[in-house]
């Protein structure tokens, strides 16, 4: 247990973390293809699966460029810069990178639900969830900017004084366990696993475009953020997967920007500022008041 | 979702969050040993040092330098500023206190020197005080009765397997060591720094 305590380079760490992320890319190939197997046996097999699949790398590979390449360098060196004015001393080590690791799992909570209720935030994360389906590959379907926001939510760990490689680490370890998640394969998992952690299960629900299941389960890691604060919801009926208006195109280019083209043309067809403003920071429901207020939003036709 | 959380859960929500996140971190800002590898640095910001397996030099160099992170360590009372004997020098002699010796294997050994050159050779041939008596855990008191004056700089070894020597290995000491004037394990005080008059002093015996 001592070397919990022993002082680390925050290098060593990373270096752990990378570890893991290309293992697991890994593992998880291998498992889609089992997950492919699985859609032949039930008869569910189809071009747009496979397209719908290889748009979902292609939209990696371009948030990839955009988040890692492009603004990479300015991610770690505002870290760095704001890390200077530190209010706590933590060293670095695995008890303290655990440690951040949690809190960075609780930002998560926040940053995502953000990314779902205001619909600047919405118009990128929207692409993740356009899939129809629901399988390994979906987790890696990003939108171009979903690697911005995180920057801004974690800042506040970066001010306590976690390292800033260390909160880089927790970031990107709170984004693996959650890749595991997108699989239809595992059902359920016992009750106390449930009720902690963020499970395959969970994961559906926060998927799914039922009524019911909107704007639910926002956790990464752990499910227990969402119980706390009362956006927890058990799986019981069917998901339904995909947008409560779907897209219907495997068209890497349409999947990729389909969010900004929404978003976009609902603020400027709006009339009046406030309408205007409401569109872009309002939840994705919103509609001004002249013409009815806010709907309630299902994927299946409400009774 | 059909019920979202109203304005107030959110507002709980946030505020335990923001408590959380605090107590977290100055949780963490407390969650360390106070035993580093040697010659560690952090590396962030330069190239990474790594390992142990350092050469005595390296050892003695690296240990120069001491941790980036500053803990609230023990205290070695030495040196010329904390003691009482700064206050006036009596002619009671020079008693040594050493605290924390960890067993009662072998022997401690005391060496005074009052000149830079035999203190950094740590020369017990040219030291003016030493003494080797058997090693009792807790504290182990001396006293050189002819040292009346100073400055001294005074230097403290375990010898757990009577071999005269700190033992090493990989660079790592496995006996025990301090010196005056020294607040942490890494520090190696200068003559200046570990400067002591006649007088009581409290020195501490660090293992790593």
């Amino acid at each position: 247990m001592d070397f919990l305590l022993e002082a680390q380079t925050a290098l060593n760490i990373s270096t752990w973390a990378d570890f893991f992320n290309d293992w697991f890319l890994v593992v998880f190939t291998v498992f889609l293809a089992f997950e492919f197997l699985r859609y032949i046996a039930i008869k569910k097999m189809s071009w747009n699966v496979i397209g719908d699949t290889i748009t979902n790398y292609i939209t990696l590979l371009a948030f990839y460029y955009i988040a890692i390449i492009t603004t990479g360098a300015f991610y770690i060196a505002s870290y760095f810069q704001i890390h200077e004015l530190a209010i706590f001393d933590i060293e670095t080590n695995w008890a303290t990178a655990i440690i951040c690791i949690i809190l960075a799992d609780l930002v998560y909570y926040w940053e995502h639900r953000f990314m779902h209720r205001v619909n600047l935030a919405w118009s990128t994360h929207t692409v993740h969830h356009s899939s129809p389906y629901f399988n390994l590959s979906v987790a890696y379907r990003f939108g171009p900017l979903d690697g911005i926001l995180p920057i801004f939510f974690h800042m506040p760990l970066i001010l306590l004084g976690f390292h800033p490689l260390v909160v880089i680490v927790a970031e990107v370890l709170v984004q693996l366990y959650q890749t595991g998640l997108h699989t239809e394969v595992i059902k359920k998992l016992p009750r106390p696993i449930e009720f902690v952690m963020n499970t395959p299960s969970h994961h559906r629900v926060h998927h799914g475009s039922n009524a019911k299941y909107l704007d639910t389960n926002y956790g990464g890691i752990f499910i227990i953020w969402d119980r706390l604060f009362g956006t927890c919801v058990e799986e019981d009926e069917q998901v339904v997967y995909g947008l409560v208006e779907p897209i219907n195109s495997v068209n890497p280019i349409i999947v990729f920007f389909h969010g900004f083209y929404r978003v976009g043309r609902k603020v400027i067809r709006a009339n009046g500022f406030k309408n205007k403003l409401g569109y872009l920071f309002g939840p994705p429901e919103f509609e001004p008041q002249d013409v009815g207020g806010v709907k309630p939003r299902s994927s299946q036709a409400l009774e | 979702m059909s019920q979202h959380p109203s304005w107030t859960r959110t507002l709980y929500g946030l505020t335990f969050t923001v408590l959380f996140f605090t107590i977290s971190a100055w949780a963490a800002s407390h969650i360390a040993s106070t035993n580093k590898p040697i010659g560690f640095v952090d590396t962030s910001y330069e190239e990474v040092v790594s390992g142990y397996v350092l050469t005595e030099e390296e050892y003695l160099k690296a240990i120069r330098n001491g941790p980036l992170n500053s803990h609230d360590e023990e205290e070695a009372i030495g040196g010329s500023t904390l003691n009482e004997s700064s206050i006036s020098a009596s002619s009671g002699g020079l008693r040594v206190a050493v605290n924390g010796v960890r067993n009662n294997k072998g022997s401690i050994i005391v060496m005074v020197f009052d000149n830079v050159a035999a203190y950094e050779e740590y020369d017990y041939n040219r030291a003016v005080g030493f003494t080797q008596i058997d090693a009792k855990k807790g504290t182990v008191n001396v006293t050189f009765d002819n040292l009346n004056s100073g400055p001294y700089a005074i230097v403290i070894l375990h010898d757990e397997n009577q071999d005269s020597e700190l033992n090493m290995k990989n660079g790592i000491p496995q006996e025990g060591y301090g010196s005056s004037g020294a607040k942490t394990a890494y520090d190696e005080p200068s003559f200046e720094q570990a400067s002591v008059n006649s007088g009581k002093v409290i020195i501490k015996m660090f293992y790593l």
